[in-house]
């Protein structure tokens, strides 16, 4: 009889707890751990990653890379992506000529740039790299640069005009871009999608942010896209095969610890819920 | 790249401050809020002015009329703030609306419905790779479509078909969900290194 009260008020008792504040601060503090004691926990090596590496390994000299980058907020998981796969191309000698569909995206790629720091490595801006900053009017501006890339960009950041700059030379439409690299955490993806690969068959390689994985492995199954590199697993997959480990080789052992957490959390949450429904069943019955 | 101090000692305060809202809105709360949002806007603010000068009155400058129209028509969408004028910013919108979708679709039709078609008519038996992988898509999207089917009463055997089709798509949000869940435990990831690096700096004198 005891035993029932008891094992009834505990049931009670967790359905009146606020799980909020615990399910927060056990986060806290399982997500700190790997800060102060380095953990050794194995990374996978995610497979769409190595072949997203595999590609930009096979960039040629004077390669032409068209880049974009439309993610913002979720810099702490595609910004290591943007910094490894800069320094790679750089050094493979391909072109590169950066823009971004949202306003704040020309911080970003100068943000990129000034970690980098092209310029200390013999790199020189308007001939190896140039930047075009935020190009707005979304789909409809990607259609356009799809078709004439000088005439839709007009100038730099720095304004000056694109037919000025030497990188551009020869740049005219689509089907003078190599390999185009979409840094994504929203669906912009798919207007490149739309414009440049079913037209015109350009390579897309897609650094992501997790939020979008589920939606672009069907556009990576459909062959769509070429290869994508999701979230910080992606970004700590390119450290390691590039052999520049960063952030995101530190921060992919918080996300492996707060995943066990949430997992806990939702195995409790479960054993909760069903014990609660099956003394209510046999209450009622 | 490591931030400077101050940099770090800012960010650690405005992360501190916001983190309240698990607790209450305090006075400190809503002042960073506040200060986020502005901040966040001017930068959308400025930026978006300088594509204007790059993109549109450098066009104007180097002898294009077609681009006075175009910029006549973008202040036109700001009569939406006059009572007497709004009508006017149904033009620009009217345009930007048919523009935009006449470009999406034109070129929607072969990427979203027959590039995607062609991506489920896999080989079930036979195929190169992954016979299950296959098997289950072809098995999914049929049973999909039947749950979607609103036209006909379903039979018994339709009806577990839907059944499936419809524990498919939980699963499907539930994947998604799951994704978004990995991708803000990162950010938070982000969030908390800062600070445990803040301390760390602290404590080292």
């Amino acid at each position: 009889m005891t035993g029932k009260n008891s094992s009834k008020s505990l049931y009670e008792q967790l359905k009146k707890v606020d799980s909020r504040y615990y399910i927060v601060w056990t986060l806290f503090i399982a997500m700190t751990i790997p800060y102060i004691i380095p953990l050794s926990i194995p990374i996978p090596i995610n497979e769409p990653s190595r072949t997203l590496y595999e590609y930009i390994e096979a960039v040629k000299e004077d390669d032409v890379i068209l880049w974009c980058s439309v993610y913002g907020g979720a810099y702490v998981e595609i910004g290591s992506d943007h910094e490894v796969i800069f320094i790679e191309l750089l050094e493979k000698g391909a072109k590169i000529m950066m823009m971004g569909l949202a306003p704040e995206q020309a911080m970003i790629s100068q943000r990129v740039i000034s970690v980098v720091k092209p310029e200390e490595k013999g790199y020189e801006y308007g001939i190896d790299y140039v930047d075009f900053g935020f190009l707005p009017g979304g789909e409809t501006a990607i259609a356009a640069l799809s078709k004439n890339i000088q005439e839709t960009f007009v100038t730099d950041i720095y304004g000056t005009p694109a037919e000025d700059i030497p990188l551009m030379s020869g740049i005219i439409d689509a089907n003078d871009i190599d390999i185009l690299i979409d840094f994504e955490s929203g669906q912009n993806y798919i207007y490149f999608v739309r414009h440049f690969k079913t037209p015109y068959g350009t390579t897309i390689l897609l650094p992501c942010a997790a939020n979008t994985e589920s939606e672009v492995t069907t556009f990576f199954d459909a062959g769509l896209i070429d290869a994508y590199a999701p979230g910080i697993t992606g970004a700590a997959t390119l450290e390691l095969l590039s052999g520049r480990p960063g952030v995101s080789l530190r921060g992919v052992n918080t996300v492996s610890i707060s995943q066990t957490v949430w997992g806990l959390f939702v195995i409790i949450g479960n054993i909760i819920y069903w014990s609660g429904r099956s003394k209510k069943g046999g209450q009622n019955a | 790249m490591m931030p400077d101090i101050g940099t770090l000692v800012q960010f650690a305060l405005i992360i501190l401050v916001l983190s309240q809202t698990l607790y209450k809105h305090t006075i400190l709360y809503r002042i960073a809020e506040s200060t986020y949002i502005g901040v966040a806007m001017a930068t959308v603010l400025v930026n978006n002015l300088y594509a204007i000068r790059d993109k549109g009155l450098t066009k104007i400058a180097m002898g294009e009329p077609l681009y006075l129209i175009i910029l006549v028509l973008g202040i036109l969408t700001l009569t939406r703030i006059s009572k007497e004028y709004s009508w006017l910013s149904r033009y620009p919108m009217a345009l930007m609306i048919g523009a935009g979708l006449g470009i999406s679709m034109r070129a929607s039709v072969e990427t979203n419905i027959l590039k995607m078609a062609e991506a489920t008519m896999l080989p079930l038996f036979g195929g190169t790779v992954n016979i299950i992988d296959n098997f289950l898509t072809v098995l999914i999207v049929i049973s999909i479509l039947v749950y979607f089917t609103f036209t006909m009463k379903q039979s018994t055997t339709t009806n577990y078909v839907s059944k499936f089709g419809r524990y498919s798509l939980l699963i499907g949000f539930g994947a998604f969900f799951g994704n978004a869940v990995i991708g803000r435990t990162t950010w938070l990831s982000s969030i908390i290194g800062t600070l445990v690096e803040t301390v760390k700096i602290f404590l080292s004198g």
